[in-house]
């Protein structure tokens, strides 16, 4: 349940891929666990439908940065999909957070130079 | 990925989803929802599935490929869902593409794609013309080509004449074409030899030891294609003559049925000038223009006729021609295939005109459907795409449908001899043409099939979807179009149907000439003897015996022999002197028959005066012959023939004219009666030029010709065993073939009018009908206002009258303007015939009104209550 009043946007375009390769470096996850994780890390301040992840999921998979298996969920008897980062992911996960870096950086002083000086 | 693995990702996919959305539901219950309300969360939570799949669809990779799959799947279905619209476009377009494809294909090879010899654009043909006849092809005599091979207009100036030989040994004796040349006869083509070489010019002179070249033909057929056959040696007419050269497949000179050449030997002194049976053929220099060469040659002629002045005695009218190779084997049916073209090419827009408006009206049935799935979030472009995919499905099936119509009619043109193509090289499919007919009916399809779905899409969809398909009459510009294009099509098909309606006069008023001769139940085969073993002495004796033999057979009613046989080729001609009249004073030309006493009674050919030869003058020396009408009228005017004398020159004795028979068309329906003389086969013949030993038998019988050939044939081998006959034919199928240059494109015409008729009648039919459907609303509303069925009715058949109308007073005026180019192919038929005319105006007219009909009457059956509640 959200709360009044907070403030909450939509993802910006190309982050989604650099969050989801983030969260599954803690460890193998299904759909489900990877949209419930970065939204409750965000503070529920990044809102997404869970669905929308799996366009991406798969274009990852595509792009072979992470692979995709069903197996049984360790606290129910249940089968998931859960997909786990390559290096090849991992790589790709260290680019895109320079990158990321770099960009938030580049904005921060365009909008206040006054701080960098300090 | 790969797309094979597209199902399997798709159903994996699901489970992937399908397990999320579960977990969320689960999670949502924990919550304390109750389930219903915890699927509902779920759901929004989650996101709209369909799109899901799309997006995620995208990421695999394969979707520009499904949505592919995805519109021919949809395109297939919606056609099958109007099958009738689909199987009209799709027999549309192949009719289109597979006929212009052919004929076009047939114009190429016999106008267009040059002759395959290496001279072949700068061969010529030299004819002598004698314009008081209307004689355009008179073979020179040797004086008269010993002359004209001075020329200083041509490479090389050869002279030939054809015949036929028996070819014995090495399996059963063979009847061959053969064709005598003199020394630049190969050379005038520029043809090189495949195997060995061509004559050499000391075996042009006369006591050198027989040689010959083999045709390609011959050489597979008879040889088994051996390299070994140069130098060996064959029996010519039971003579030895040695085999220096083979020519290659494409060397087909002077016909398609010559098996061998020899080598021909012309004295440089000789005077026989009234013997003409040299065929000239001869090679521009090459800065030579054609009419510099003619006017050379009437220099030569004029030569000539200083020189034997006895002979041509100032014969005003004699001339010569020159024309191209090309031109002289297709000259005659080169009007027949402009004609098939211009009929192909109304057929082709016919086509479209009908892909078009059927396109049209499918546009407006569509209205209704893109506005739905405007509404629904359809892009412009996606329903273009599709409506291009659909059109692109259609185009695939008819066109496919059309190359297999062509590749079937080039395989029959090429089989049947309809059209002497092979000499041609024979019809090839035209690749070129398939393309731009195919290009033509695509574009058509695209254009009237995008136009309409491209103003639909733009279009305010709440509109469409709120006038729910019933348009009212009142929208008549969607309508204006496609009456239009019907209009059209009735014009066109008034066109098409014109020339067919010429043409099938034209073959009845053919069918219908006197022939002058009775071709019911006669057979005709030819023989010729050899040399080696018949004299001319026995040549007679022998046919004496062998018709004597076949009288003896029951069912036969007549025998003759003939040299030859009306309508096929009568080439054999000479010139006379008549008693009493300087022989300078008239060029006397007639062709020389040379026949058996029974020959009029076997062909039915009618006496007018005088009496027939018998048998008993045929032991004695020449001193009779009989005439036909055209000569008597023409040399004895006003006055009985009967008891006049004529000769064949200085050194023949008179011969007295005994009989007068009826005209008979000598030459074909179609040509004039040329004069012409009757010499009995005597025991010492006339005309050493004629080839006495080739004959035609002509067996009159009472029941089926056919059945008789095998008896004759039993006859003939008591005589002479080692005797083939060859060119077995009844005289009706002689004078049927001999009109086969009408018949042809009548036939074909007729085959485009109707397709034609068929395509309009459909094009009206389906306008009318789609009229009829879309005014359903406005007719339950006027008849609930009270107008009567017949009202309606009314109505909508005199919109139909008013296109009939409209579009054949536009045909009428466009037919009239055209058929004119047909005036040469048209026999006692004139262009603007009226009976003609009204025929084919009457038919259109009725099959218009039908086509109008059937729908009028379904929109006067409307039931007003059901229309209206309808809504």
């Amino acid at each position: 349940m959200t709360k009044q009043g907070q403030q909450r946007v939509g993802l910006l375009q190309g982050t989604l891929d650099m969050l989801i390769l983030r969260t599954l470096f803690y460890g193998p996850a299904h759909g489900h666990q990877i949209g419930k994780h970065i939204q409750r890390t965000s503070n529920e301040f990044l809102q997404m439908q869970h669905g929308s992840l799996y366009p991406a999921l798969h274009r990852l998979e595509e792009r072979g940065w992470v692979s995709a298996k069903w197996e049984m969920a360790p606290d129910r008897n249940r089968e998931f999909k859960y997909y786990r980062l390559t290096e090849k992911g991992k790589k790709q996960l260290v680019v895109e957070e320079s990158q990321w870096k770099q960009m938030s950086e580049a904005v921060a002083r365009v909008m206040w130079p006054a701080a960098e000086e300090s | 990925m790969k797309w094979w693995q597209i199902k399997k990702r798709d159903e994996d996919l699901e489970r992937e989803l399908r397990s999320d959305l579960e977990l969320e539901e689960e999670e949502q219950r924990e919550n304390g929802l109750s389930t219903e309300d915890a699927s509902y969360a779920a759901r929004r939570a989650f996101g709209n599935p369909t799109l899901i799949k799309e997006q995620t669809h995208e990421a695999w990779g394969w979707a520009i490929f499904e949505r592919f799959l995805q519109d021919v799947r949809y395109a297939f279905r919606q056609l099958r869902k109007n099958s009738g619209f689909a199987a009209i476009c799709a027999i549309t377009l192949s009719l289109g593409i597979g006929a212009t494809t052919t004929i076009f294909s047939v114009v190429d090879s016999l106008l267009l794609r040059p002759l395959p010899y290496p001279n072949a654009p700068r061969v010529v043909r030299i004819w002598n013309t004698f314009a008081p006849r209307g004689m355009t092809e008179i073979p020179f005599s040797e004086p008269e080509f010993n002359e004209y091979r001075q020329s200083q207009s041509f490479t090389h100036v050869a002279g030939f004449s054809v015949g036929t030989l028996t070819l014995t040994g090495n399996g059963d004796p063979l009847h061959v074409a053969a064709s005598w040349g003199t020394p630049d006869f190969f050379s005038v083509m520029g043809t090189a030899p495949l195997l060995g070489r061509v004559f050499t010019a000391d075996e042009q002179q006369e006591g050198h030891a027989q040689v010959a070249v083999l045709s390609h033909r011959l050489w597979q057929g008879r040889f088994a294609s051996s390299r070994e056959v140069v130098g060996k040696s064959i029996l010519l007419n039971g003579q030895s003559c040695t085999v220096v050269g083979v020519m290659p497949q494409t060397f087909n000179f002077p016909s398609n049925d010559v098996d061998l050449w020899q080598p021909l030997s012309i004295a440089p002194a000789s005077d026989k000038v009234g013997n003409h049976y040299l065929n000239l053929v001869a090679d521009l220099k090459p800065q030579t223009t054609l009419n510099q060469a003619r006017s050379e040659m009437a220099t030569i002629l004029d030569r000539i006729m200083q020189k034997y002045p006895k002979y041509y005695g100032g014969a005003a009218g004699l001339g010569v021609n020159v024309i191209p190779l090309r031109e002289q084997m297709v000259g005659n049916l080169r009007p027949t295939v402009l004609v098939l073209m211009a009929g192909v090419g109304f057929m082709l827009l016919i086509a479209c005109t009908n892909v078009a408006s059927l396109h049209l009206a499918r546009g407006e049935d569509r209205k209704q459907e893109i506005a739905t799935r405007t509404a629904l979030g359809a892009t412009r472009w996606r329903i273009l795409y599709q409506v291009l995919i659909e059109n692109l499905v259609l185009f695939l099936v008819g066109g496919g449908l059309g190359l297999l119509l062509a590749l079937a009619c080039v395989k029959w043109l090429n089989l049947t001899d309809y059209l002497d193509v092979a000499q041609l090289g024979g019809v090839r499919l035209d690749m070129r043409v398939l393309a731009f007919a195919a290009v033509v009916s695509l574009s058509t399809g695209l254009l009237f099939g995008l136009a309409p779905a491209l103003k639909a899409s733009q279009s305010n969809f709440n509109d469409a979807l709120k006038a729910g398909g019933r348009d009212a009459m009142g929208s008549r510009r969607s309508t204006r179009s496609r009456s239009l294009l019907v209009m059209t099509e009735i014009a066109f098909s008034l066109v098409l149907l014109t020339g067919a309606g010429l043409m099938i006069g034209s073959l009845r008023n053919l069918l219908g000439v006197s022939l002058g001769f009775n071709p019911k139940n006669v057979i005709t085969m030819r023989l010729s003897l050899p040399e080696a073993r018949y004299s001319i002495a026995r040549t007679a004796a022998f046919y004496h015996q062998l018709q004597d033999r076949v009288r003896g057979l029951p069912g036969v009613e007549a025998v003759a022999i003939v040299n030859q046989l009306p309508m096929t080729d009568v080439t054999a001609n000479a010139s006379f002197d008549v008693e009493g009249r300087p022989s300078n004073t008239d060029i006397n030309l007639a062709d020389t028959q040379i026949i058996s006493p029974e020959y009029f009674r076997a062909m039915g050919i009618l006496l007018m005066r005088g009496r027939f030869l018998n048998d008993e003058e045929a032991k004695l020396p020449p001193a009779s012959v009989i005439v036909n009408q055209t000569l008597a009228r023409k040399v004895w005017p006003g006055t009985d023939p009967i008891g006049k004398r004529i000769r064949l020159g200085p050194d023949y004795p008179w011969l007295s004219v005994v009989g007068v028979v009826a005209d008979i068309k000598n030459h074909g329906s179609n040509v004039a009666t040329k004069p012409e003389m009757y010499f009995l086969l005597t025991d010492q013949p006339l005309m050493m030029w004629v080839d006495l030993r080739s004959m035609t038998l002509v067996v009159r019988t009472s029941s089926e010709p056919e059945q008789m050939v095998n008896a004759i044939r039993g006859r003939l081998k008591q005589l002479d065993p080692e005797l083939p006959i060859y060119k077995v034919s009844t005289l009706k199928e002689l004078v049927s073939s001999s009109i086969s240059q009408t018949r042809f494109p009548a036939l074909t015409l007729s085959l485009f009018a109707c397709t034609a008729l068929l395509l309009a009648a459909i094009g009206v039919y389906g306008v009318f009908a789609y009229t009829v459907a879309q005014s359903r609303h406005e007719i339950g509303v006027r008849m609930a206002l009270g107008a009567q069925q017949g009202q309606i009715l009314r109505l909508f058949l005199g919109q139909g009258v008013k296109w009939g109308a409209l579009g054949g007073c536009a045909g009428l005026l466009a037919a009239l303007i055209l058929v004119r180019f047909m005036r040469s192919m048209l026999f006692q038929v004139g262009p603007h015939d009226p009976k003609i005319l009204l025929a084919v105006t009457a038919v259109l007219s009725a099959v218009v009104l039908m086509a109008c009909l059937i729908p009028a009457l379904r929109a006067a059956k409307v039931d007003p209550i059901a229309a209206l509640k309808n809504e």
